[in-house]
């Protein structure tokens, strides 16, 4: 079954056109790797899937389901860590995830100490947000994905200001989710970090979809780093 | 912050208070009396209400401003929404937010109103309780449901306007420039001009707020600055009504419309 397709999905800011006839199709219990240059599309696709963001055209799936229709149920099994996610920086980061676990449900209240032993961030969860260094706020932001336990997680630059032992931990962390069975989508520029996670990739540039399959059989003999910019760069010739 | 504006709100009225109770007794010989009327219950709640009008609706607009667009600037609002996902909720949630400020700005203004009142009553006259009819604490309350709704009104004039420029200062700039510029030419222009022009003010925000203070058993009328009548109460809660229901409803359509990106 497809966690999330999306079917000729388009994005017009004006006279831009951020995302074009994008067709994406994520399985369930796997890591979808979503890559592509600066400034391709990426965070507008995720906006669209969260309902942050209109679509200009096109449709998308969420468990089957149109998102058009179902949004608000559907996020509900949904946990996203945007790029430059925020919380209040005069609350604690302990705080801060208990009001959003009052956002999600009851459940989640009592799953917060557990998402912060997860990130390793209990010892500073009494911190005000605001006195957080960038590494402390992106844990702060998975651990908040977590908390209501969803079965679909969106990770856009989830490692963005970790140091390589937080990596490592995230990486392990995804790797156990998807044992788990949870459906994983990561957009990173860390292409050695989506090599050894993702099973499935797609690869996105100006808007358009590039190319899209199994890790392996994309790549092939070479590694990600030189599929990538073959494929980027060839659609510049 | 919520502190800091409070005691604002209290030093406000200290001043309302003890500025007017100073000017009133200067002349020891020919005192104002209209001025000591005012500072002495009954007719020190139309006072009372016209300051919470005044200082209410500036420390409302600052809440209310902030409470919405510091969402956009800290990017919490692109953090909820991608959890929340129902964007009438939030909004609606907010909404509400709002008309308990405006009630609980109406409520300490009352308090503390009240408070300065029964000391300059105690030195400009008798304090007792001979003045609580309850006629008077019937058009007490109208007065008090006509300051909330007038104080909503100016909440939801910052609100979609904060939603519109996504930024506190807009919602904040746009009171300001409405209250003391466009309420006062347009008013300073209809007081002269007559036919159509003449009846602008009635439908304003500003002159249909303070239509509730005309309460006969509030006592005398405190003034009112412009040289046009004040619309009649029915009329004052019908502007005020369909004031709040157009700026709501314009906030609902512009949230849910617009597309919620990064922090700005």
């Amino acid at each position: 079954m497809l966690t999330l397709r999306t079917e000729h999905l388009s994005k017009r800011f004006g006279h831009i056109q951020a995302v074009l006839d994008l067709n994406l199709a994520v399985e369930e219990g796997k890591i979808f790797g979503f890559l592509g240059p600066n400034g391709s599309g990426k965070t507008t696709t995720i906006g669209m899937v969260l309902g942050l963001i209109t679509p200009s055209g096109g449709r998308i799936e969420l468990f089957g389901r149109d998102t058009k229709t179902h949004l608000k149920s559907l996020l509900s099994q949904v946990g996203s860590v945007l790029e430059g996610n925020s919380f209040y920086p005069y609350l604690s980061g302990r705080d801060n995830l208990k009001l959003f676990a009052r956002i999600l449900n009851h459940r989640a209240d009592s799953r917060v100490e557990e998402v912060l032993e997860m990130v390793k961030l209990t010892s500073r969860a009494g911190d005000k947000y605001g006195a957080y260094s960038q590494g402390m706020k992106q844990r702060l932001g998975i651990a908040c994905a977590l908390l209501s336990d969803p079965s679909f997680l969106i990770l856009d630059e989830p490692t963005n200001g970790l140091d390589p032992r937080g990596m490592r931990e995230i990486r392990e962390l995804m790797l156990d989710l998807r044992k788990r069975g949870k459906t994983i989508l990561l957009s990173s520029h860390l292409l050695h970090e989506v090599e050894q996670v993702c099973d499935h990739i797609a690869i996105i540039k100006e808007g358009t979809l590039v190319a899209q399959g199994e890790t392996a059989e994309l790549v092939k003999d070479k590694n990600l780093e030189s599929f990538f910019l073959e494929v980027t760069e060839e659609e510049e010739e | 912050m919520a502190w800091i504006l409070l005691l604002v709100l209290v030093g406000f009225f200290a001043i309302q208070f003890f500025l007017n109770y100073a000017m009133g007794v200067q002349n020891a010989e020919y005192p104002d009396e209209a001025l000591i009327s005012l500072l002495q219950f009954p007719d020190a709640f139309k006072l009372i209400f016209s300051t919470a009008q005044g200082i209410g609706g500036l420390l409302l607009a600052v809440l209310v401003a902030f409470m919405m667009g510091n969402e956009y600037h800290w990017g919490t609002l692109r953090q909820t929404m991608a959890y929340v996902g129902d964007r009438p909720q939030y909004l609606g949630a907010k909404v509400l937010s709002l008309l308990i400020l405006a009630i609980i700005i109406t409520f300490i203004s009352l308090l503390v109103g009240i408070a300065f009142a029964c000391a300059t009553t105690s030195w400009l006259g008798d304090l007792n309780s001979d003045f609580i009819t309850l006629s008077l604490a019937g058009d007490t309350g109208i007065v008090f449901g006509g300051t909330v709704l007038g104080l909503t009104t100016v909440a939801l004039l910052v609100f979609l306007f904060t939603i519109l420029g996504r930024s506190s200062w807009v919602g904040l700039g746009v009171y300001l420039g409405y209250s003391f510029i466009v309420e006062m030419t347009v008013m300073g222009i209809a007081s002269t001009a007559g036919g159509w022009m003449g009846n602008i003010p009635d439908y304003l925000i500003g002159p249909n707020s303070t239509a509730f203070l005309e309460m006969e058993e509030l006592g005398e009328d405190i003034g009112w600055q412009f040289d046009i009548g004040l619309p009649s109460m029915p009329h004052a809660t019908l502007t005020l009504l369909a004031w709040c229901a157009i700026l709501g409803g314009l906030s609902f359509w512009l949230f849910k419309r617009r597309d919620i990106t990064q922090a700005s």
